[in-house]
């Protein structure tokens, strides 16, 4: 009983100590840029060699880059999580392996594939909407498995209601399943979309434009977002532009947050509704 | 059309696979066995050289001391979480995990040189990016999979067989360690397998505080640069078609190999955990 006291308050100090560092490493990073906003770092283009000015084309950037992302996965991934879901049969299995596998392969293969067949293959070049499409392939399988794990804990009894009216397979799905699975299916897109939002290796490869003077004028263009924005400015500029980079940290930290918030709130709903 | 729409996972995992094959395949070939017995890798000297395995040995290094620390630490919290945590302290730290995994990883790697970086000089470290650095960077970066999974695993257990073990006079240390944990393995080893798959594939942060040199590291302060960084750095001033590109490939081709290998394990460790 003794050594059971002692090892729970070691476990608990450890714990507490992993938690201080997580902790400490987000005030840092927030209050360590949050002192640069202004409405000129919101609004202007970096001037003089990153040392003033703003991040507007890499804020506009990065929006653009995450509503084509949506545009081709929130779709693919819903439908996919739907057929995981509603469908059974030799199809369905292979399709659950390739999803398992696509989710656990490194964001810098996806680079090289998007590199590969977007930009070279099919001849898109560096640009927006190869970047775009490889984010999409990468939260995919986010999306898709959690639809499916949604949709697979409604209860039976709303689907054999929905049939005894008559209803047709698709009418379910559309008209009963995709509505209560609602709030579920939201959570997803929004932890897919602050993954998409924040990665860099892939966009790096495929879509990313070191600095620009104008914004993406086409899909076509390629892009400036803030994490490539933050990586460029640490590895090239020196000390009298790091400001901007640990404002940049600090913008994408907040929005990332927000974006999490948003999805954990709605999955406690969710949770605190079916218990 | 949903029967189409759900391929795309299948059609993505093909051509991901194909095109990262047929990008390497002309590497091995001109290459040979070079890439994985030689140290020497300057592709861009005349005549240039392929010898990937500093970065091999590189990333199997990184792998081997961050998973040292990260799987016993996410044990441990998860353990603590599991067993002695209030409800309130599981939230929080559990939150606070969460928002840990969502955070983008180049503001991991910008963290870690504005504000880690620095301490080292005060101990007489002098290299501001070292395999020490890029180390810690892993660990924050995959200690939320290591605590989430291990703990998802834990709670899974039925309770009435840690009541039963508890009603027996068993500790709750024994109780989680002898009883929830082995009832729970394939889960806890799959948390494990998962977290090295991410550690394997991470790129920004060790490309940001690894350090540039592609050799052998012999002490902890040593630059390191696994397969993952190597591609990420050169990949921009490559030609497409050139040998430098393919051999990029084939490095890619082993990240590939290794994240599906680690998924196929991982998807049969959680068939074994459910019954």
């Amino acid at each position: 009983m003794k050594r059971d006291l002692v090892l729970s308050q070691v476990f608990r100090i450890v714990s507490y100590v992993v938690f201080s560092i997580i902790l400490l490493m987000f005030v840092l990073v927030i209050l360590g840029g949050i002192r640069y906003f202004s409405v000129s770092f919101f609004t202007e283009y970096p001037k003089n060699n990153m040392r003033e000015g703003g991040i507007f084309p890499a804020i506009l950037g990065s929006f653009y880059l995450m509503v084509l992302t949506f545009i081709v996965a929130v779709p693919l991934g819903v439908f996919t999580g739907v057929f995981l879901s509603e469908w059974e049969n030799f199809f369905t299995k292979w399709i659950d392996v390739s999803l398992t596998s696509l989710s656990g392969i490194p964001s810098i293969v996806y680079g090289l594939f998007g590199l590969a067949f977007f930009c070279v293959a099919l001849g898109f070049g560096t640009s927006m909407l190869a970047a775009a499409l490889t984010l999409s392939l990468m939260t995919l399988p986010v999306i898709a498995s959690a639809t499916k794990e949604t949709l697979k804990a409604i209860p039976v009894e709303l689907r054999e209601a929905a049939y005894a009216l008559g209803a047709t397979k698709i009418e379910v799905i559309f008209k009963v399943l995709i509505p209560a699975a609602k709030r579920g299916i939201v959570t997803a897109v929004l932890v897919g979309g602050g993954r998409a939002l924040g990665e860099t290796a892939p966009v790096l490869l495929t879509g990313a434009v070191f600095y620009s003077t104008f914004l993406p004028r086409s899909v076509f263009s390629p892009v400036m977002t803030l994490p490539t924005h933050i990586y460029y400015i640490m590895m090239a500029y020196g000390e009298k532009a790091q400001w901007m980079a640990r404002a940049t940290a600090a913008l994408l930290l907040i929005v990332v947050a927000i974006i999490y918030s948003l999805a954990f709130y709605l999955r406690r709903r969710e949770h605190g509704r079916s218990h | 059309m949903v029967f189409v729409l759900a391929g795309t996972g299948v059609l993505a995992l093909s051509l991901v696979v194909l095109f990262i094959l047929k990008e390497a395949i002309p590497a091995f070939v001109k290459v040979g066995k070079e890439f994985f017995t030689s140290v020497y890798w300057y592709p861009t000297s005349s005549p240039p050289e392929f010898g990937m395995l500093a970065m091999i040995v590189g990333t199997l290094l990184l792998t081997v001391t961050s998973s040292a620390v990260l799987i016993p630490l996410g044990y441990v919290v998860a353990f603590f979480l599991h067993t002695y945590a209030k409800n309130l302290e599981k939230d929080l730290i559990r939150t606070v995990v969460e928002f840990l995994a969502g955070t983008p990883s180049v503001i991991i790697g910008t963290f870690i040189l504005v504000y880690v970086s620095p301490i080292l000089i005060n101990f007489g470290i002098w290299s501001p990016q070292n395999f020490l650095l890029a180390t810690v960077g892993l660990i924050l970066a995959a200690l939320p999979y290591s605590v989430s999974l291990s703990l998802e695993a834990l709670d899974s257990v039925d309770v009435s067989l840690e009541e039963s073990a508890l009603a027996l006079g068993a500790t709750k240390f024994a109780t989680t360690l002898r009883v929830t944990t082995r009832a729970a393995l394939p889960g806890v080893l799959n948390a494990f397998v998962l977290t090295i798959n991410r550690v394997v594939g991470e790129t920004i942060i060790v490309l940001m505080v690894g350090g540039g040199a592609a050799i052998i590291p012999r002490s902890l302060f040593d630059p390191v640069r696994p397969l993952t960084a190597a591609i990420a750095s050169e990949m921009g001033e490559v030609a497409v078609g050139s040998l430098h590109y393919h051999a990029l490939f084939a490095a890619g081709l082993i990240l590939l190999s290794v994240s599906l290998f680690l998924t196929g394990l991982s998807r049969y460790l959680s068939r074994r955990a459910q019954p």
